[in-house]
């Protein structure tokens, strides 16, 4: 299913030095807080949720279905490197990790919500976060 | 995840995404992306593999500064071993 997006596709130059930009991850593998509901997988569920960049690596699962979990049930920066990210902000080598990330489930055969409701709530949050740059990888 | 990296991207946000598929990104059409051939569930590697998910992200800001023409793929040279591919 691939549904091609029309007209003309943005660039934003990515100006500011790494070593100053706060960086976001946005996953669509499916991860949250293992206290935020699950996603409803077969049903296309399009919501987000909010994890805060003070989540810990066995305070986070993953609710999505239709990928082999076998790596990043182990490891969640197989899907959602959070946690080397902030080793790179610690270094200095980014200047740091948004107070917040964003985790989704790939399986969305309608868009609308998605377009609708979810992505205006996460370019809040972003915007909010004064996020420099985001960092987004499937699932 | 296209139309969530075009969103953002359009916000004026720069983004750059990780793909398994080129073939995909390419019809879906999205601002920036690095293409691995992992399986999915592994865009950053294997359960423990700190030094190459280090790696991905750096290339992920450092191609996020480079790639300035939209629609841009680049392959990393990363290779997959072993099963799951």
């Amino acid at each position: 299913m691939v549904k091609p997006i029309f007209g003309e596709i943005p660039i934003t130059k990515f100006t500011k030095p790494a070593t100053e930009a706060v960086f976001a991850l946005v996953t669509t593998a499916g991860v949250h807080l293992k206290t935020q509901p699950i996603f409803d997988v077969e049903a296309g569920d399009p919501s987000v949720r909010f994890i805060p960049s003070t989540a810990e690596e066995n305070g986070l699962m993953i609710s999505h279905t239709h990928f082999d979990r076998g790596d990043a049930d182990r490891d969640i920066n197989c899907v959602f490197p959070l946690f080397r990210l902030k080793e790179l902000a610690k270094e200095g080598i980014i200047g740091g990790v948004a107070h917040t990330h964003y985790g989704l489930m790939g399986y969305t055969p309608n868009t609308s919500p998605l377009v609708d409701e979810t992505i205006p709530l996460i370019l809040k949050q972003l915007q909010e976060d004064k996020v420099d740059a985001v960092i987004l990888n499937p699932g | 995840m296209g139309l969530i990296q075009y969103g953002i991207e359009k916000a004026g946000i720069p983004t750059i995404s990780i793909t398994h598929l080129a073939d995909l990104s390419e019809k879906v059409r999205i601002p920036r992306a690095l293409h691995l051939r992992f399986p999915l569930g592994r865009s950053f590697g294997r359960a423990g593999e700190q030094d190459l998910q280090r790696k991905i992200l750096l290339d992920a800001i450092y191609y996020l500064r480079e790639m300035t023409v939209p629609e841009t793929i680049i392959k990393l040279p990363y290779k997959w071993k072993g099963k799951h591919k």
